[in-house]
């Protein structure tokens, strides 16, 4: 037996209802049927010119790496390994526009809901004749369209579909480490369709995938205005005198600071102490206010935000710094530490900035990161 | 062993009476997020016994089972008052509160039904709904015309005595819709769970 959908064969999770077999590894995605035939949606892609209009012009070795990829697309799948800030979602726009003139469907899927509502506008103001839609929570109504925005998770909607799949920072949770998510992710595809996988850093789910789907990895690690990535300060201290230590960098700074927390109990923890001498806000996932406070910070209304890890990816403010304060081990990895780095110094206008970690022992995840920054670095030698 | 519900180890964070001396397919860390909050709710003339609160763990349990119609689950919801139910209402019928025919078809199970499927008492299918009407996106004065909506099966002859059964009790229409119906026979209601507003007003405790 084998599930149509999630593609699972293990046993223990199938189970016999009054309609018949059914899989219950994917059952959040509602009950499918062994036996069962997904109807599989058709819908055609306008027939218009595909233009697309670039805030920037893309460096030369961004059109490099588009014009290797576009290339590549036709025999095989593609890793795309780029270092943070280095414009993977503009890499990818060549890519979708040769798609779309030839009537193809596309979808780009990442993990977060934050990333699609922030792509969806980008994507819109790029593809300026074509019509595209966001499909996360909150926004289902509108589901087919010539280009999708949506998260994985909203992937099962389409069985059968894209011609074309952008998988992005696919080393962000809930897509990392889930075979489930990867599986109907590799459904959603038509029998010669291709997928991008596009991610910072290099894990072991990653390298699972290339065993099973050989992918040929496409690499940049430079950044569109060729400043190398800043690599972080480490600074052990016992963990009261870690937040003296907090309290000396926001005093010193004039600049606009994230600052990482663990957890949501030390986040709000934070909040309530800093409130009272900075202009500070706050955010974390179940906060309801947490886009009008992301708004406000990038507005410069206040000076510093305390965040939780839904920060992390895909979102830039301009002229920032990072704190990123660790106590415990195994709940900021390698990835995680890495992207939280790459939030400073991404514009053209000022690629400079400082990020610290503060920390009360360094751990391997923080070597692994602070090593891969340096090897991406590496290129501004030769 | 797996827990049917969070997939984990199912004797991790367990105790011994919990592992080996109950049969709940629930592991002990997914039995203790569902709150126990046990009350007799009066509604109108109709007193309803209630056993959990009905908060988000309870909820995405529900929604597993009669939205993404995980059939597995079904035993989950009344076991640990399968004993309480057996022994308090141990002369009564149970009719449960029915649903659309809609849903019915496209599910292929009734969720009550299934739900007190494992109760050694004797069952009845008795109740149908006449029109099909969702309840899910309905406002309170909406779901108060719905009370006309339940009728007796053709053909059916009713017991004396009832024990009515429903999931959630939120504003009560529907119980007491088909608590009027069966209104002139002996009934009691028991609801798995009732909604946070009736958990605040003063009601009589139960200790089970």
């Amino acid at each position: 037996m084998k599930c149509p959908r999630c593609l699972n064969e293990d046993r223990r999770y199938f189970y016999k209802g009054s309609k018949g077999w059914y899989c219950r590894k994917c059952i959040s995605f509602k009950r499918v049927l062994i036996k069962e035939e997904i109807e599989v949606q058709d819908y055609a892609i306008s027939d218009v010119e595909v233009k697309i209009e670039l805030k920037y012009e893309l460096t030369p070795y961004q059109k490099k790496i588009a014009k290797e990829a576009i290339e590549t697309i036709v025999s095989s799948d593609i890793l795309l390994l780029c270092c943070t800030g280095a414009g993977k979602t503009e890499i990818s726009m060549p890519i979708i526009a040769t798609y779309l003139k030839k009537g193809k469907r596309v979808c780009y899927a990442i993990a977060r809901r934050e990333v699609v509502l922030e792509l969806y506008e980008r994507f819109r103001s790029t593809f300026i004749n074509n019509t595209v839609t966001r499909v996360c929570g909150g926004y289902t109504d509108e589901l087919y369209a010539d280009l999708i925005v949506c998260t994985t998770h909203q992937l099962y909607r389409y069985h059968h579909t894209f011609d074309l799949l952008i998988l992005d920072e696919v080393d962000a949770f809930p897509f990392k480490g889930n075979d489930t998510l990867n599986n109907i992710a590799l459904t959603s595809l038509t029998n010669d369709g291709r997928i991008v996988y596009s991610t910072a850093t290099i894990d072991d789910h990653i390298q699972k995938i290339m065993r099973k789907r050989p992918l040929k990895t496409l690499s940049l690690q430079r950044r569109p205005h060729g400043r190398p990535l800043i690599v972080p300060k480490v600074k052990i201290r016992p963990k009261a005198i870690l937040y003296l230590e907090l309290l000396k960098i926001l005093k010193k700074t004039d600049r606009q600071t994230i600052i990482f927390t663990e957890s949501i109990r030390i986040c709000k923890f934070l909040y309530r102490i800093l409130k009272r001498v900075f202009s500070v806000t706050y955010v974390y996932s179940s906060l309801e206010e947490r886009s009008a406070n992301i708004k406000a910070f990038k507005e410069k209304k206040f000076r510093f935000i305390v965040a939780t890890s839904v920060l992390e990816r895909g979102i830039t403010i301009e002229g920032v710094d990072v704190i990123i304060i660790k106590f415990y081990d195994g709940i900021f990895d390698k990835a995680s530490i890495v992207q939280m780095c790459g939030r400073v110094g991404r514009s053209f206008k000022d690629p400079y900035g400082n990020s610290y970690i503060l920390t009360t022992s360094k751990d391997e995840a923080i070597r692994q990161a602070i090593a891969e920054m340096r090897k991406a670095n590496e290129v501004y030698l030769l | 062993m797996k827990c049917i519900y969070c997939d984990e180890d199912y004797f991790s964070g367990s105790d011994l009476f919990h592992s080996y001396m109950t049969r709940d397919p629930l592991c002990k860390r997914c039995r203790e997020k569902l709150i126990l909050d046990p009350v007799i709710i009066k509604v109108k003339e109709m007193e309803v016994r209630s056993y959990y609160l009905y908060e988000e763990n309870l909820r995405d349990l529900l929604i597993q089972y009669k939205e993404c119609y995980d059939e597995a689950l079904k035993d989950v919801f009344f076991y640990p008052f399968k004993y309480d139910i057996l022994f308090r209402y141990y002369d009564r019928v149970i009719i449960t509160v029915p649903s659309s025919k809609t849903k019915l078809k496209e599910r292929g199970f009734d969720h009550m039904r299934s739900m007190v499927d494992h109760i050694a008492l004797k069952k009845l299918d008795a109740l149908e709904k006449i029109e099909d009407i969702s309840q899910t996106h309905k406002s309170e004065s909406q779901r108060k015309e719905m009370l006309g909506n339940i009728k007796v099966k053709d053909g059916v002859v009713l017991p004396h005595k009832i024990l009515l059964v429903d999931d959630v009790l939120t504003s009560g229409s529907s119980l007491l819709g088909a608590y009027r119906v069966l209104c002139d026979r002996d009934v009691k209601v028991l609801s798995l769970s009732h909604n946070s507003a009736h958990s605040l007003k003063k009601h009589v405790k139960v200790v089970l």
